[in-house]
């Protein structure tokens, strides 16, 4: 560690819609405030945009949220923020009797630690799957990654892309493809047509949202490509990448149906179904989390000051329910708010009517939360589409057989299963296999009960790191780091 | 076998030359490194760590590590997270 740095008041960790939005109100507000995100440049993905020199994608929808996020960061630009990108944080213990203090890997490769008396745990969401024989097959790649492929660099993976998954990103993907010049032969949804169309009991909530689906899907229409609703992946096949896959229909109850499997050409396959929150940070910290299948799974636990059960800690954002970006934005604003207010920076009473209002469109924003994560639900029939071969910890190789093996002599944790086979214990250190791992759990036949097993535990440091950064670390000095 | 394509209609100028494989190839500033992978249509990217089988960019995002390359003789880096650089030097799966 290089460097002390000065105590701030508040360590934003995160800086996409709702970091940077907290960010706004309370650099704006005076605060000295220090934002880490471990991307290349603040936006998270959701106001991903390609780094200069590149120019922005036209193709792309340049819907309102969009736009407002965009200004946010040439707002906190202006401000003078002190915003540090490519910084992946390790992970936050407590520093002394209060504050905390934040250990990351800097953009140079130093391991450095901030102090500061708030944090707020932005840490956004990842993509969920549901895995099948043969998905570790080069070519498939999630519906996210394609979407940030078009934002970022301005490229599609391929001339041809079929598109599989629940909830609405895939269709969102599948349309934004087809505008950029790729063709969707098929798009795949493992709902079914009457779950979609559940949404008018919305209203006008959800206005926005129908008419985006509504405008997708007719670009997928018009280009020829089909949409086969209640159709799922079963198989991938290729000789070192994807060359075709096999689909399978779903019956009402999510099952597949016996001969329903059709064979499909294709080199690239795009996947995706829905959202897990990126709890890891916050709960390394040691922060209380809840199992809510409508906010997205384990999330961290927060009030309704978006205090998580520590002290000084907030959480803001998808980490404590997925439900997109309008309420990561609406989320930052409260945190932000209300921590200015904790630190003198503006009177309660004159942030309280605004305060009201963000409650309220936040409710609103998780009603359209809970909706779009019940189509990201696995189906019933999951345990048959899982076949025995399938990889579900592709870090470490542990197929679906070996796991059930150890369901079926009594496994009920997924701290068990990663004992004994090593699932989870790799360099994406369980993020990528740990939602699969509690629905196959949870779909075991003798599965214990309702209860959803505890996530797999976080631990400093929460994210790989080089050892090189350890070097640059004075450790005479840590003593007074802890202060 | 597919490759990805660059947009028309987006502006890129400043072109630059990494090598990948030992072959030179012109990419733009500001591209990341698995983008322009893909558009060469190299997919394969790592090993898996047991079974030694081929593995390519699966979340963009930096968290599932499948899309490691080794970049200027280090190994072990996220393609997905990391800007082309002009004489960059990159080895996937199998070189």
């Amino acid at each position: 560690m290089g460097h002390e740095d000065p105590r701030r008041q508040v360590v934003i960790i995160g800086a996409g819609l709702a970091g940077l939005s907290a960010a706004q109100v309370l650099a704006g507000g005076g605060a000295s405030v220090l934002l880490l995100d471990e991307g290349l440049r603040p936006g998270g993905q959701y106001l991903k945009r390609p780094s200069p020199p590149l120019g922005d994608n036209p193709s792309l929808p340049q819907e309102a949220r969009r736009k407002k996020g965009l200004e946010i960061i040439k707002a906190v630009k202006s401000l003078g923020l002190e915003c540090r990108p490519c910084t992946q944080v390790l992970g936050v213990e407590p520093d002394g009797r209060a504050g905390w203090m934040v250990w990351g890997e800097t953009a140079s490769g130093v391991l450095a630690a901030w102090r500061s008396d708030f944090i707020i745990i932005a840490s956004g969401a990842r993509e969920k799957f549901i895995p099948f024989k043969g998905w570790t097959l080069p070519g498939i790649i999630s519906t996210g990654a394609v979407q940030l492929l078009l934002k970022g660099s301005g490229v599609v993976p391929a001339a041809e892309v079929v598109v599989a998954g629940s909830g609405p990103l895939p269709l969102a993907v599948a349309g934004e493809l087809i505008k950029a010049g790729s063709r969707v032969p098929a798009l795949l949804d493992y709902g079914s047509l009457a779950q979609k169309l559940a949404v008018v009991k919305l209203g006008s909530l959800a206005w926005g949202k129908i008419w985006e689906g509504i405008r997708h899907q007719a670009r997928l229409m018009a280009s020829g490509g089909k949409l086969r609703n209640r159709t799922a992946v079963l198989e991938g096949r290729g000789h070192g990448r994807l060359e075709e896959i096999v689909t399978v229909q779903l019956d009402r109850r999510g099952k597949p149906m016996s001969g329903s499997q059709s064979v499909l050409a294709a080199d690239c396959l795009a996947i995706g179904h829905g959202f897990a929150p990126n709890i890891e940070l916050a709960q390394q910290a040691g922060c209380e989390l809840e199992h809510d299948p409508l906010k997205g799974g384990w999330v961290v636990r927060v009030d309704g000051d978006l205090q998580t059960s520590l002290p000084a800690c907030y959480a803001a954002g998808e980490v404590s329910g997925i439900a997109g970006a309008e309420k990561s934005y609406i989320e930052g604003r409260m945190a932000g708010l209300l921590i200015a207010c904790k630190l003198d920076l503006i009177s309660g009473n004159r942030v309280d009517s605004e305060i009201a209002d963000l409650v309220k469109r936040r409710n609103q924003q998780l009603q359209l939360g809970a909706f779009i994560n019940r189509l990201c639900h696995p189906p019933a029939g999951l345990g048959d589409l899982i076949e025995d071969e399938t990889i579900i910890c592709r870090c470490e190789d542990v197929t679906a057989g070996e796991i059930r093996a150890q369901i079926g002599s009594g496994a009920t944790r997924l701290t068990d299963i990663k004992l004994a086979t090593r699932t989870g214990m790799g360099l994406c250190q369980g993020r990528t296999c740990g939602p699969m791992l509690e629905a196959i759990i949870q779909t075991w036949p003798d599965a214990a009960g309702p209860e959803p097993p505890p996530p797999l535990p976080a631990r400093m440091p929460v994210k790989p790191f080089n050892l090189s950064a350890l070097v640059e670390m004075d450790l005479e000095k840590e003593s007074e780091y802890r202060g | 076998m597919s490759r990805g394509k660059r947009i028309k209609g987006i502006r890129r100028d400043s072109k630059v030359t990494i090598m990948v494989n030992g072959q030179p190839v012109q990419a733009y500033e500001g591209e990341t490194l698995h983008a322009v992978l893909i558009i060469l249509g190299i997919w394969a990217l790592k090993a898996s760590r047991i079974n030694h089988d081929p593995r390519g960019v699966l979340c963009g995002m930096g968290v599932c590590h499948e899309c490691l390359v080794t970049i200027n003789g280090k190994s072990g880096q996220r393609s997905c997270m990391t800007l082309v650089e002009d004489g960059m030097e990159v080895r996937t799966y199998g070189s």
